[in-house]
């Protein structure tokens, strides 16, 4: 288990030193910069380059890049003169953190619901309900779905505030639920495939043998053993969360860092752009390393030894 | 005696894309309290789906059609859901063909051999364990207080059969079916599950039906057996009425098809032809195409029961009176000798 | 005994023909065909390959035929509502919120437009039909791409197995870190907005799970015998993947490509909706998206109606990809 993490670890630092390097090269590759705007005087923009180390020779902008990732500095905002962009950061990530995990247990736990009732009353009307119900789920792009959720509830119904994050957990309710879409409709579609194997199985008719009811069987054998395959969509989910939230944020003008990157992007501020680019891999590796270690220890067939699968 | 349980002309079809597939087609037999029948036939005889029906197991395409099933005084097809829950791992249990899967994968086995009693029986947590320790030590398993948190992959085939039967038996049923309990396992565990079996049977006096297409492994547990043939049972008797006097074709098929110490020729024999498909059963005999002794009349009826003796009956029309007397294979003149020498003797044992 | 019907001869001894009794009763299915019957009982995924069917012929179609010229702008008819001729259809009487806006603005009798004109008054319809034209040339061209690379590299990988695919696989595993709306995007940012660099960008990312699953069959179908048979015969390994994996895969690619085609529509609407998609004045579901979410409270029909072409197109796609992978992967057999 030790040498296992160990490892793990390794390649984590090695995937993160990769994408940190691809991006640099790629962001140092891009036409111009924003300081290329043709009103500001040219000893001006060489004052900002100077400060922002751009008269440098690459290879010393990419060392003290990296550098400057060791000790937690992701260099300074273009946009925002002067502030570093891992504060920037910091600053934004409460509201998304919220919102994403809100959205992960929403769409989890009536995923699992729905999934698992479409799967116990297979090919009868509830079966097909839940199963279409997933599939539009699977189909509304997000930004269509929120945008009909602030339409309809918020301007016509006047149920929740239309947008911005000044009203406490009520603005968060609306955000959470047109983020919670896909993880939900994901989550019900892969139960339910689960559930449909495992009330298969001969030990699920063993139990039904001893004088388990249907319901008791699901409950004692059924969902235990589809759940825990449940856990390894919890990476892909994580990238479905990262995406809609670059949406979600911007359609109710959440001030989150899925709203910042694509400010970032229409306002060329690539130091920003890097430094969410690396927290999102980040993320994304330590939650599947999570997810990898989870499994192993809540699926007793499983032991986790030196190899990578 | 009166019968423990009686089945009376199980009729069973399945739904299926093509239509309704007999399965079973008008099943009959009983069984007495602390008594062991073999239902003995091929893959898709219908075996399986009989004792289905009887725990209420049966898929959701599958209806019967007909017959009726009595435990004691109970209307097994006609009660209730929940009745048939509480009927199911209290009176009647089940072991299954293969425990490699029949066991719940995360779940540690204590808890799983411990359930069945806490469903029947208002017994605690603690008490429960207690009862599956000992149940677990009856039918083999070592240090069984030690394991009891151990999870079904940490034990090897045999034990984890064992484990599969003291859940069967801990809540003392009248009637354990076993279906194939011995076909997934190696052949030397396979004796050991059978004299297990057995043992238990005499400590609890609970009566088994032992599902198997394998005759050699009847002749070691059974009391009577039940050939089952195309949804239907063609021959029943004792056990030597079956094996040392046999009347059916295809019971004669399946005794030289089975190797002993005997067989002098070199190459093993084997019934020819496939079963017929159950979608549309033939007119008739369903055996007669495989069968080397057909007569005309097989094609076009289908024979009754002909009794042989008080215990045994065949369903084959070379019993009927007028039919011509034929000349069974040599396997089965060799036995019907035996059974000869047998009857003079007075004494049916070996 | 009961009686027969055979008289005296009953107990005759007949003999069955030896063919009788080898005969297999039940009709025989090949796996394709069985496959395809499956399909075809599944009323949702034959309805939706008609939906496709229908809105690529018209996308097309429109491209020579179209109602109105779908970049001709004319202010005078700028937000008009959805109106159908003379008829009182409510929400398609050329009326917002009660207002008949076409005689507000003095619009001739005889100029109507079926889904409302935009703010530069081009015909909505018409943008529609360009937009979805272009939505599907992106998801068909980007999935073409993310098939050959994908199938390559997992066969490649699968076959060569040993130190090649674990690199391979390492560096699969590297890229499906980041998570691929960002690689899209810095992708982008490099190559300039633009169909061609949309095609790329998604193409980039989306064949890693055909590359995966491609991996995963094609180990499987290495340990087979008739592969090994063709081994020992002396076949030149790339021959035998081509010859006797590929065909073996191909259910598995089409299955993965009906997925892949709905996500770069997903991808190239998303781009389009944060700033960095098609640009100006071409028209691609995502952009009329964009677009009509603007004005989403004042004329929602502008979202209302790109949103239901790109939703149908999606759920079409899915259903028929679950149809497809319900029909070829008896695993999952209802």
């Amino acid at each position: 288990m030790g040498r296992y993490l160990l490892k793990r670890l390794g390649y984590l630092v090695l995937t993160l030193f990769i994408v940190a390097s691809l991006t640099f090269f790629l962001m140092k590759g891009l036409p111009g910069t924003p300081f290329n705007n043709p009103k500001l005087p040219a000893e001006q923009i060489a004052l900002l380059k100077t400060q922002y180390g751009l008269d440098q020779p690459v290879w010393r902008q990419y060392l003290q890049y990296l550098g400057g990732l060791m000790r937690g500095d992701f260099g300074t905002s273009y946009q925002f003169v002067g502030q570093p962009v891992s504060y920037l950061i910091a600053s934004r990530l409460g509201p998304s953190l919220q919102i994403g995990l809100q959205a992960m247990i929403v769409g989890t736990s009536l995923g699992i619901l729905l999934g698992a009732i479409a799967a116990i009353r297979q090919n009868t009307w509830v079966d097909a309900v839940a199963t279409i119900f997933a599939i539009i789920g699977r189909s509304i792009p997000n930004f269509v779905f929120a945008a009909l959720l602030q339409f309809l509830l918020a301007y016509q119904m006047h149920l929740f505030p239309v947008a911005l994050w000044d009203d406490g957990w009520a603005s968060s309710i609306l955000p959470t639920l047109a983020l919670a879409m896909a993880p939900l409709a994901n989550t019900a579609r892969f139960m339910r495939t689960e559930m449909v194997d495992v009330l298969n199985t001969d030990y699920i008719e063993l139990a039904r043998a001893k004088g388990d009811s249907q319901w008791q069987a699901v409950a004692r054998h059924a969902l235990r053993n589809s759940l825990i395959p449940i856990v390894t969509i919890i990476g892909p989910m994580t990238v479905d969360l990262m995406t809609g939230s670059l949406v979600v944020e911007n359609v109710f003008a959440i001030p989150g860092i899925g709203e910042q990157f694509v400010k970032s992007i229409t306002t060329n501020d690539y130091p920003v752009i890097m430094g969410l680019t690396l927290m999102y891999s980040f993320a994304l590796t330590v939650v599947i390393l999570i997810v990898d270690i989870l499994y192993g220890l809540i699926d007793p067939r499983i032991r986790l030894t030196g190899e990578v699968a | 005696m009166t019968p423990l349980l009686t089945v009376d002309q199980l009729t069973i079809d399945f739904q299926t894309f093509a239509g309704p597939v007999h399965a079973v087609r008008g099943v009959s037999f009983d069984l007495a309290p602390g008594e062991t029948l073999a239902i003995v036939g091929e893959s898709g005889s219908g075996k399986s789906v009989t004792v289905r029906a009887l725990m209420g197991l049966l898929a959701a395409n599958a209806t019967v059609v007909a017959g009726q099933i009595h435990l004691g005084t109970t209307d097994v097809l006609r009660q209730s859901a929940q009745a048939f829950n509480a009927m199911r791992g209290n009176e009647v249990a089940m072991i299954f063909q293969d425990p490699m899967t029949s066991l719940d994968p995360t779940m540690p086995i204590g808890k799983q051999v411990a359930e069945p009693l806490r469903l029947h029986h208002k017994i605690s947590r603690k008490a429960a364990l207690a009862e599956a320790v000992r149940v677990l030590e009856l039918v083999g398993i070592h240090d069984a207080a030690r394991r009891l948190k151990d999870y079904p992959h940490q034990f090897s085939g045999g034990q984890r059969q064992r484990i599969v039967i003291a859940i069967a038996i801990i809540n003392r049923p009248k009637v354990l079916i076993a279906d194939e309990p011995t076909t997934a396992l190696d052949v030397t565990i396979q004796a050991q599950i059978i004299q297990l079996l057995k043992a238990i049977q005499e400590k609890l006096d609970t009566a088994i039906i032992f599902i198997t297409h394998d005759l050699g492994v009847v002749a070691g547990i059974a009391d009577r057996v039940a050939v089952m043939y195309a949804g239907r049972i063609v021959e029943y008797g004792t056990v030597d009425e079956l094996f040392y006097h046999p009347q059916h074709p295809y019971t004669w098929g399946l005794l030289e098809a089975m190797p002993t110490l005997n067989t002098k020729s070199k190459r093993l024999f084997a019934i020819p032809g496939t079963p017929p498909d159950l979608l549309a059963p033939p007119v008739g005999d369903a055996f007669a195409p495989r069968n080397p002794y057909a007569m005309a009349i097989d094609l076009v009826e289908a024979p009754p029961f002909f009794p042989v003796s008080e215990t045994h009956a065949a369903a084959t029309w070379l019993l009927h009176p007028d039919a011509p007397a034929v000349t069974p294979p040599p396997e089965i003149q060799r036995r019907y000798a035996q059974w000869a020498a047998h009857e003079l003797g007075g004494d049916a044992n070996d | 005994m009961t009686a027969t019907k055979l008289g005296p001869d009953a107990f005759k001894p007949v003999r069955v023909a030896a063919t009788e009794k080898e005969k297999i009763a039940a009709p025989t299915l090949t796996f394709t065909q069985d496959a395809l019957r499956r399909l075809r009982q599944n009323k949702a995924a034959l309805l939706s390959l008609w939906v496709l069917l229908v809105i690529v012929v018209l996308a097309v179609v429109t491209q020579w035929w179209s109602p109105a010229d779908p970049n001709a702008q004319n202010l005078a008819y700028a937000y008009l509502p959805p109106k159908w001729g003379q008829w009182h259809i409510p929400g398609f009487d050329g009326r917002l919120n009660g207002v008949d806006l076409y005689a507000q603005n003095r619009v001739p009798k005889a100029v109507y437009f079926l889904l409302g004109t935009d703010e530069y008054g081009r015909d909505l319809l018409s943008r529609i039909f360009v937009g979805t034209r272009v939505s599907l040339q992106i998801g068909f061209i980007a999935t073409f791409f993310d098939l050959v690379i994908g199938v390559s590299y997992g066969l490649l990988s699968g076959w060569l197995g040993g130190r090649v695919d674990l690199l391979m696989q390492r560096v699969i595993e590297i890229i499906s870190s980041v998570p691929s709306l960002v690689v899209v995007i810095l992708m982008l940012l490099v190559f300039r907005p633009g169909m061609l660099s949309i095609i790329l960008a998604i193409a980039v990312t989306g064949w890693i799970t055909m590359a995966r699953l491609v991996r995963a069959q094609t180990l499987q179908l290495k340990r087979l015998e008739y592969v090994l048979a063709a081994q020992t015969l002396g076949e030149p390994g790339l021959a035998i993947a081509w010859r006797h994996l590929l065909p073996n895969l191909s259910s598995t690619v089409i299955i993965q490509t009906m997925f892949t085609i709905p996500t770069a529509i997903f991808f190239e609407a998303f781009l389009s909706y944060i700033g960095i998609g098609i640009p100006a004045p071409a028209a691609s579901l995502g952009t009329l998206l964009a677009n009509g979410q603007q004005s989403l409270q004042t004329q929602p029909y502008l979202l209302i109606f790109p949103g239901i072409v790109i939703v149908v197109l999606m759920l079409a796609f899915n259903l028929l990809g679950d149809g497809l992978r319900d029909a070829f992967d008896p695993r999952t057999d209802r």
